[in-house]
């Protein structure tokens, strides 16, 4: 009997709260994703390249997951309570029919229990598919065929996932039962009438407001004036913006009220109740609007910072040079012997890049006359080195073969012609400044003598990976190189895989076994495997995370959003007898309920838009960077889509909304 | 020749139930409300008198009879009609007062005129007679929350007339209320409606009618009469108790 009312009434639970429910099952699927992070594919590959990187953010994940949980906590904290005061009637009921407090709360528990569990064997269902659809997507969008693909099962993370989410679940049903015990039958027979409806003064209201909209255009100034120049400004955006926002919700309520005045409460129909219940639902639950305007905003950040830095690993690594070789040109003739390692490379040759002999001498002063007066941009000067560090030069049999080596060419210099060389991740606007400046025919000059500059820039990494990094360099003729150089000898020795070494196992593969050799025959190098997986290791931390994060803010903030609409209404659904019985139409109640709904979301999402745009910008000015030759549409493209996604949740979650309540109103 | 009846109820049966659990609630009750009438509605609990109350509200169907105001049947309505009939030709004073927590006074009194797209400013006179009658003028502004028991029923009063319906129907007014606020409440309510019908438990404010009607199981046991112009409330009264006394059976019906 017992266990069977339990099953009963969690089934009932289940379908009121079939939001949340849903919420929580996207939460868990969320948990398991994250967690089980080290033992997806894309992660066991990366372990072997960047193994220092991943380890850094494998040691980050417990502390995401535990704000995560926290988060949820509150969530389900907030749920629970509400769903258990939705029902202090009938627990007062089975108190006065002489259930006890152990048993009654007992009950309670294995609902939540039941109801929990139910969430979980959903929940890491989908995970599971999630997770192998994310392996499967990862292998198709890197192309890089290197992993082999096997269905995994994380247990550490199956058990932390379900360990978590019980906890939170339980404890606080716990806590709720700890607090409800304390109130006398009677006080829960007749809850729903103790009720009060109170509004702030008007004064401390419009003072509120003008605070919390000063507070918010504060946080909106730092942003975008102080941020990116001043990075620990961050707290005082977070105290100003949260602060605002409090006090706007605060506040909106003496808005409301004025218009309910102005229009001399002589709204016909029901206008002047719908503003009464919206003035209610702000001024009694301001802080769960701005908590969740405040998460929303949070969700559209991460997201932002998810484009920005999956656009910016992506273009970040095109392929160039295989390997470099750290060594003597002694050793590096033993290599050019070794027929176990020239069986697999087409080319050998060393890289060879100096400074300019004579310090101070300036080869181009166009170029740098035109940087200084072309690039406005406060990231991009920063980035642009100082005279002294430019004067650098590569020979051009050197840059030849690293271009032959990619099925390139570089057009014969002769004795009167040089290059620029660029580095491939400047900054777009860097970039643009010099293609003018060759374009209309800049010179250099070397001993007195005038170069002509080909009109192309060349951005082709010098090295496999990142042992060698310049901003800018002159390709100049061999013979000149050999006059301007510090005579350091070669930077390193550039190696070339065969393309049928390619062509046959992929790239990496062919990479990984050469790098193989070359290990055992222990010569310092780099590879350009490297570089692959430090971009596919920031795609993956970076957008990644960011994507989670805004992802699992943006459910629980529509969640509690949602939840919050549906207590009040609940709560208030004797009214809506009321108004029947006074002459209202179903039609009247039910388009009444629906322009609340609409009214309520258009709150958070509005100051939510506004504080979004000036995040965004924020952003873009500081952290993230579109890295040069990023296509207009795909940005335009990428921030079209996370904007539908962004619209298709909140539609759902209205949508669910006024499913739930037309059902309510229905039921009266 | 004119027809002063407001309302007539014609052979009204209900039916709760089917089988075994059949309850009669109301047996083919007759009778009628003349304009200008202070009828009383009076019996043991379970006898149907908010049964009664509540088909004339259109809160339930009756099983069988009519419901006729002002020579209309009221169970032929549209479901707008109904919306109409209930917040224009008739008021209602719940025992719980059922006032919307989250509106003033005034958005409360004012609320069916809004319902029905008669703008509230335009009732403002109306407002302002009605909460001089029922001495609530300070209250207009206050949300429910503020005001006391009495209060609040004199409000719900006040929304039930601003419609200036043809008939104000009242279930257990004073229910919720100490003796002096019964009080209070009788004598405004007589003094500002034109036609009730009021359902009551308390003897007190069945005085202040001019006919009482007596129920049990579900049929009429007995009619009281006064004439307010000859009869003192406290007169009344005492014929009541005598009416009620012996609705209970007198002493042989004690075991």
């Amino acid at each position: 009997m017992f266990f069977k009312q339990v099953r009963r009434n969690a089934m009932r639970d289940r379908k009121k709260n079939s939001l949340y429910f849903a919420s929580m099952t996207v939460a868990i699927i969320a948990f398991y994703t994250l967690l089980s992070l080290e033992s997806q594919d894309v992660m066991q590959f990366l372990h072997q390249v960047e193994s220092q990187a991943v380890s850094k953010l494998l040691a980050v994940i417990p502390v995401v997951y535990l704000i995560s949980l926290l988060f949820v906590f509150f969530l389900v904290f907030f749920a629970v309570k509400f769903d258990l005061m939705s029902r202090r009637r009938e627990f007062g009921l089975y108190l006065m029919l002489g259930m006890k407090r152990r048993r009654l709360f007992g009950m309670i528990f294995l609902e939540n229990l039941m109801n929990s569990t139910i969430s979980l064997i959903f929940g890491i269902t989908g995970a599971v598919f999630l997770t192998e659809l994310i392996s499967l997507a990862t292998v198709k969008l890197t192309g890089l065929g290197i992993i082999a693909h096997r269905f995994t099962i994380s247990f550490s993370a199956l058990l932390f996932t379900i360990f978590g989410y019980l906890f939170v679940s339980l404890f606080s049903t716990l806590v709720i039962c700890i607090r409800t015990s304390r109130t006398e039958p009677n006080e829960l027979l007749h809850a729903e009438k103790s009720r009060s409806f109170s509004t702030l003064t008007k004064k401390s209201s419009m003072f509120s407001l003008v605070v919390g909209i000063i507070c918010l255009l504060i946080a909106y100034g730092i942003g975008i004036f102080l941020f990116s120049e001043f990075q620990p400004s961050i707290f005082a955006i977070f105290f100003f913006g949260a602060v605002g926002t409090f006090l706007f919700y605060r506040g909106f309520g003496a808005i409301i009220e004025r218009r309910i005045l102005k229009s001399g409460e002589g709204g016909t129909g029901l206008s002047v109740f719908n503003s009464r219940q919206l003035q209610e639902q702000v001024t009694h639950r301001s802080s769960s609007l701005a908590v969740s305007s405040l998460l929303l905003l949070l969700a559209v950040s991460f997201l932002t910072v998810g484009i920005g830095n999956s656009l910016g690993t992506k273009k970040a690594n095109p392929r160039g040079v295989d390997f470099t070789l750290f060594c003597t040109a002694d050793e590096f003739n033993a290599v050019k012997n070794d027929s176990e390692i020239m069986s697999k490379v087409k080319l050998a040759y060393p890289m060879e890049l100096s400074r300019v002999r004579r310090e101070g001498s300036v080869l181009a002063p166009s170029i740098y006359t035109a940087l200084d007066e072309g690039v406005q941009n406060k990231n991009a000067r920063s980035s642009l080195p100082s005279f002294s560090e430019v004067e650098r030069i590569i020979s051009e049999s050197a840059f030849r073969s690293l271009q032959e080596g990619l099925g390139k060419t570089l057009p014969p210099l002769g004795d009167n012609k040089v290059a620029l060389y660029l580095r491939h991740d400047s900054v777009a606007e860097i970039h643009n400044v010099l293609n003018k400046l060759l374009k209309n025919g800049t010179r250099a000059t070397i001993d007195g003598k005038k170069y002509e500059f080909l009109p192309e820039i060349y951005t082709d990494n010098i090295v496999a990976d990142t042992a060698i990094s310049i901003y800018f360099a002159v390709i100049v003729p061999d013979e000149v190189y050999k006059r301007l150089e510090k005579g350091e000898g070669p930077v390193g020795y550039n190696l070339q895989l065969k393309d049928e070494e390619v062509e046959k196992e992929g790239l990496p593969p062919a990479l990984f076994a050469l790098q193989r050799i070359l290990r055992e025959k222990e010569i310092r190098h780099e590879s350009y495997i490297q570089g692959i997986g430090r971009s596919l290791f920031l795609a993956v931390s970076g957008a990644y995370l960011s994507f989670y994060l805004g992802f699992l803010f943006l459910i629980i903030a529509n969640t509690s959003l949602a939840v919050t609409f549906s207590i009040m209404h609940e709560e208030g659904k004797g009214r809506y007898k009321t108004l029947l019985m006074l002459g209202a139409k179903r039609s009247d109640i039910y388009a009444s309920a629906m322009s609340q709904i609409r009214h309520y979301f258009l709150l958070v999402l509005g100051l939510t838009a506004v504080s979004s745009i000036f995040a965004i910008i924020t952003l873009f000015f500081s952290m993230v960077r579109i890295p040069a030759g990023a296509s207009f549409a795909l940005v335009l493209g990428l921030s079209a889509g996370a904007f539908l996604l962004l619209i298709l949740i909140e539609v759902i979650y209205i949508g669910a909304v006024k499913k739930a309540i037309k059902k309510q109103i229905a039921a009266i | 020749m004119k027809n002063d009846k407001v309302l007539e109820v014609l052979e009204l049966s209900k039916t709760f139930g089917e089988g075994e659990s059949k309850t009669e609630a109301l047996r083919s009750i007759s009778f009628s409300v003349a304009e200008g009438e202070f009828l009383g509605i009076m019996g043991p609990s379970g006898s149907g008198k908010t049964t009664l109350l509540n088909c004339i509200a259109t809160m339930i169907r009756p099983s069988s009879g009519k419901i006729l105001l002002k020579g209309r049947d009221i169970q032929a309505f549209s479901e707008s009609e109904t919306a109409e009939y209930r917040g224009r030709d008739i008021g209602f004073i719940f025992q719980e007062f059922e006032l919307l927590d989250n509106l003033t006074g005034r958005e409360n009194i004012a609320l069916p005129l809004a319902l029905h797209g008669i703008s509230p400013q335009s009732a403002e006179g109306e407002i302002m007679r009605l909460a001089e009658v029922f001495d609530i003028k300070t209250e207009l502004p206050k949300f429910p929350t503020e005001m006391s028991g009495g209060q609040k029923q004199r409000v719900a009063a006040a929304r039930a007339l601003i419609s200036n319906p043809a008939i104000v129907l009242a279930d257990e007014p004073t229910g919720a209320l100490d003796s002096q606020n019964a009080k209070t409440l009788m004598k405004c309510l007589s003094l500002a409606c034109n036609t009730v019908m009021m359902v009551t438990h308390d003897a007190n404010a069945a005085s202040y009618c001019s006919r009482i009607l007596f129920i049990r199981d579900g049929k009429l046991f007995h009619e009281l009469r006064r004439n307010p112009e000859t009869e003192a409330p406290s007169d009344f009264y005492a014929r009541i108790v005598v009416v009620l006394s012996q609705m209970g059976g007198g002493a042989t019906n004690v075991l």
